[in-house]
């Protein structure tokens, strides 16, 4: 709760702090003492901060952000126009990362100090070490421009044309998936290792059950806590990933939004785009508990009491 | 749990490759000689990238020294491919200037924000931390609020809303970025202060009559250094990639200061026709990110093991 | 008197940084068709090793040598695939915690009933029934509701008879129990004992009971070996060895072993010393810790001898019944 304060009224607090009158730099060259105070007004810089606290999370409570100065538009509209774009991309990076890591993991934890777990020890190294914005430029390059597989830029409404945009998302989210798919995989490794010596697994292989038939029913879901608790908050950073790959893939998102604004100096949108992706962050990782749930039999058994 | 949050993306996985090897069906394998065989590699690893930074940090230092050609005038034709030669081995870019000359003059800014920011970050977060680990009690707790509520803005957008309010210069960067990887540094130093503040030799210190703040900086600092420290190089890798991404955006230093971020943004236009004005810089830029991870790795493990054996 | 498993040979050790760390060290034993063999050693003596050698469950660093004979098999070098096909079916393993040996994540029904439908080829629902026949079998009330749920509902004596009802799920020839009963309260651990010995006379299944209680072997299992330093040091059928043991260390186990019928609060006898953690191959490993050792122990290791019309073995230079005359042969050789 305090968290949620803190964020809050910092993002508001916002405006207040760059350098220079906000109105100014709203307006640009149509100063005139009249249209400041009226901006003042309308930001309602003019009363004390509390107050000006108070009404602002009053208005952000029902996703008021206020209207950008620059589209005349109000903030939350442009964002949630925008949302769907940058969700898919998360969610279907998320999707990719999991369908990718899993398999890679359980197979380098059985096969531990084998051929391919340290190849893939190195190429993990390499993965986390590469920024979205040079590796979506070799995708793009190899597999966009080369291949031909994938467009490099442009984005098809789902809605209009799955497949199209299918293969429009598939290199960002590709792009956005290669960092995450490292990290869990890694984590994943080292927990299936871990689990792979209870005695239960020992149990398990003792009844002749095969190898891949222990992976997966007893090892596998006992050792993905530490993933779940991973991949809740990654997914803040994938939404801080999306900005650089929907700048560099040219994708209608809330990402690039954010660049338009800071670019033209909208500072409500910034300001709104902020606390949004921060609750969102924060609600997000409330969730996870559910997942804890799903997982693990004895933490249902809590709650239910 | 709380340990994952908020520490770079390597530490948080808990990485470590020389993790004990699990019964992999097999009932008689010499696990013990493969894992010796991935020491070799990793220390192979290591060497490696200890050469290339100490190259690229003396290229950067050194640069006034060198016979460079300016990085912000043209010195042949637009976009001349790289190759074996004297003159100009990474070629020129989009207008013509040199691609070597900005590169070294890149590493400069990468660098010097890197480690500066990460060098602020940690004299931030580790005295935060030892001060909310040692104290404990309200003063833990409102650290650890600030704290938290940093880390629930992810890094790139609040890198972002701090560009947007502020101008663009060197200090600001330095200032944003240092702000961002503060949280992982209390948390350490925090962890940290916790599991020393019971020991014998605080409570000997303490015992003798020592103040708070001599137990802090003689007895606590010393011993938490160390972590502190080998943690360092896995967040300047961080950092180093938040701000190509900023440069990248064309939000980070501004022009004609030349960065690695921005030389693969404007490269970014070619990428069709001359995909060397991205892999170029690209391939420095990894190589300096990778370098940082394998040795933050290899200094973690080693502390690791070392604080096991202590305890 | 046909012999169902065979060990011979058998030795396993630990490849560690600091050396070879010999865990079990060539080991002969059999395991007779419908009859029961205790395995005793304190803790660290091998015995769990041992089991684990059998059921190929060691870590990757372990090395093993000699050989398993079942069905004229040699359980250690087949095929893993093929050596699938006998676990659960044929030989099967209880282990020692059923708070560790129970997945917490998966149905109790799931983990009775994957192994029947991977060995036996029945149906789904054929091996259910199945399953909660044999639950009320082993005394579990409520059966078909305890299938639905998982092993954190139950108490730790009812999660045992489960993980039995797992390893007996396929009617095996073989039962391994790893110290069943250790980590159980005193008063289930004799329900769970004699469950296992009804269990194993109705279904005339050979058993290898483990454990380092020599109180829970007595009158319990047909025949008794005795582990020590990863070595048998003395073998034979229970009732001789609680009667006449020839080994010292079987001798000073029985000692201390609280009796019914002795003083009140008389001292129980203890073993000075600590068993070896890595065993020197000279000498007899319980020399250090003999009354009876001489510098012939210390030097030589005794082999385990040809058994006796009783069928015992033993390996001591200075068995129980000649140790007058020994150790007075041995002070007029100084």
């Amino acid at each position: 709760m305090a968290v949620l304060f803190i964020v809050t009224f910092a993002t508001m607090f916002m405006v207040d702090l760059g350098p220079g009158d906000p109105a100014s730099v709203l307006l640009g060259d149509a100063i005139t003492p009249q249209l400041i105070k009226q901006v003042h007004h309308d930001l309602g810089l003019d009363k004390p901060l509390i107050e000006r606290y108070g009404s602002w999370v009053a208005h952000a409570a029902t996703l008021d952000f206020g209207k950008s100065y620059r589209t005349k538009q109000p903030v939350w509209s442009s964002i949630r126009q925008r949302l769907p774009v940058t969700l898919e991309l998360a969610l279907l990076a998320q999707l990719l990362a999991l369908l990718v890591a899993i398999p890679v993991a359980l197979w380098t934890a059985y096969r531990a100090d084998g051929r391919l777990d340290r190849l893939w020890s190195v190429g993990s190294s390499l993965a986390i070490s590469s920024p979205a914005f040079v590796l979506g430029l070799v995708l793009a390059y190899f597999l966009g421009v080369r291949a031909r597989w994938f467009p490099v830029t442009g984005w098809t409404p789902f809605g209009q044309s799955p497949l199209d945009n299918l293969r429009g998302a598939f290199l960002p989210a590709l792009t956005l998936a290669v960092g995450e798919i490292a990290v869990y995989s890694r984590l994943l490794r080292a927990d299936i290792i871990a689990t792979l010596q209870e005695d239960y697994v020992l149990a398990a292989r003792s009844r002749g059950l095969s190898d891949l038939y222990v992976l997966v029913r007893h090892a596998l879901r006992p050792s993905s806590f530490s993933l779940l608790t991973l991949a809740g908050l990654s997914l803040g950073r994938l939404i801080g990933g999306a900005v650089v790959v929907e700048s560099l893939f040219a994708l209608p998102g809330v990402g690039q939004l954010l660049i338009i604004s800071i670019n033209t100096k909208d500072v409500l949108t910034v300001q709104g785009i902020v606390v949004f992706v921060a609750l969102a962050y924060v609600v997000i990782n409330a969730t996870i508990d559910v997942g804890y749930a799903w997982l693990d039999p004895r933490v249902r058994g809590v709650y239910a009491r | 749990m709380t340990a994952i949050e908020g520490l770079p993306v390597t530490v948080a996985a808990g990485i470590d490759p020389t993790m004990p090897p699990g019964p992999g069906g097999r009932s008689t394998a010499s696990g013990v000689a493969t894992t010796r065989r991935r020491g070799r590699a990793s220390r192979v690893m290591a060497i490696l990238a200890i050469m290339w930074l100490g190259l690229v940090l003396v290229l950067a230092i050194g640069a006034d020294l060198l016979p460079l050609a300016p990085y912000d005038a043209p010195v042949g034709g637009p976009r001349e491919t790289p190759g074996l030669r004297l003159h100009e081995p990474l070629g020129t870019d989009a207008i013509g200037r040199s691609q070597l000359s900005r590169a070294i003059y890149g590493a400069r800014v990468s660098l010097s924000v890197g480690i500066l920011s990460v060098l602020l970050g940690l004299a931030a977060g580790g005295t935060l931390g030892m001060i909310a680990g040692y104290f404990g009690g309200k003063l833990d707790a409102v650290i650890g609020t600030l704290n938290d509520s940093v880390l629930a803005f992810p890094p790139l957008v609040l890198l972002l809303a701090i560009t947007a309010i502020f101008r663009q210069s060197l200090p600001t960067l330095i200032g944003s970025l240092a702000v961002l990887s503060t949280p992982s540094f209390v948390r350490l130093a925090r962890a940290g202060a916790l599991s020393y503040k019971e020991r014998e030799f605080v409570i000997a210190a303490r015992s003798m009559g020592a103040s708070h703040a001599r137990i802090l900086t003689r007895e606590l600092l010393p011993n938490l250094m160390f972590s502190l420290l080998s943690y360092s190089f896995l967040i300047v890798a961080v950092i180093i990639v938040a701000e190509g991404s900023l440069s990248f955006l064309g939000l980070g230093i501004p022009p004609p200061t030349p960065s690695w971020g921005g030389m693969v943004a404007t490269g970014r236009d070619y990428l069709a026709t001359d995909p060397q004005l991205v892999f170029t810089p690209a391939v420095i830029f990894l190589l300096t990110v990778l370098s940082f991870n394998v040795l933050g790795d290899r200094a973690r493990r080693r502390f690791d093991t070392r604080a096991s054996a202590l305890s | 008197m046909s012999p169902l498993l065979q060990l011979r040979g058998v030795s396993t050790w630990f490849e560690t940084p600091a050396g070879a760390v010999r865990a079990v060290d060539d080991v002969d034993l059999t395991l007779v068709a419908g009859r029961s063999l205790g395995l005793v050693g304190e803790s660290g003596s091998g015995k769990s090793v041992l089991s684990r050698t059998i059921m190929r469950l060691l870590p990757p660093n372990a090395k093993v040598s000699g050989e398993v004979i079942f069905e004229g098999r040699n359980l250690l070098s087949l095929p893993r695939r093929e050596a699938r096909r006998l676990w659960g079916a044929e030989i099967s393993m209880v282990f020692q915690d059923p708070m560790t040996s129970l997945n917490p994540v998966v149905r109790v029904g799931r983990q009775l009933t994957e192994s029947m439908r991977l060995h036996l080829d029945i149906t789904r629902r054929e091996a259910q029934r199945q399953a909660q026949d044999l639950l009320a079998q082993l005394g579990i009330p409520e059966p078909g509701r305890r299938m639905r749920g998982y092993p954190h509902e139950l108490s730790g004596g009812m999660r045992q008879r489960v993980s039995i009802a797992a390893a007996l799920a396929c009617s095996p020839q073989i039962l391994i129990a790893d110290e069943p009963t250790t980590a159980l309260d005193v008063t289930i651990q004799r329900q769970i004992l004699d469950l296992l010995g009804r269990l194993r006379a109705d279904r005339g299944m050979a058993m290898m009971l483990i454990t380092h209680d020599l109180g829970v072997v007595a009158g319990r299992t047909d025949d008794l070996a005795v582990m020590y330093g990863g070595r048998i040091v003395e073998s034979g059928p229970t009732k001789v060895l609680f009667r006449t043991p020839r080994h010292p260390y079987t001798a000073a186990l029985l000692a201390s072993l609280p009796r019914i019928g002795a003083r009140k609060h008389a001292r129980l006898e203890t073993i000075p010393g600590l068993p070896p953690t890595v065993i020197d191959p000279r000498g007899c490993c319980f020399a250090p810790r003999c009354q009876y050792a001489t510098t012939e122990c210390q030097q030589e290791e005794p082999m385990l001898g040809e058994p006796d019309e009783s069928g015992q073995r033993f390996a001591c230079f200075h068995p129980i019944d000649a140790v007058t005359s020994v150790t007075a042969g041995a002070g007029g050789e100084q």
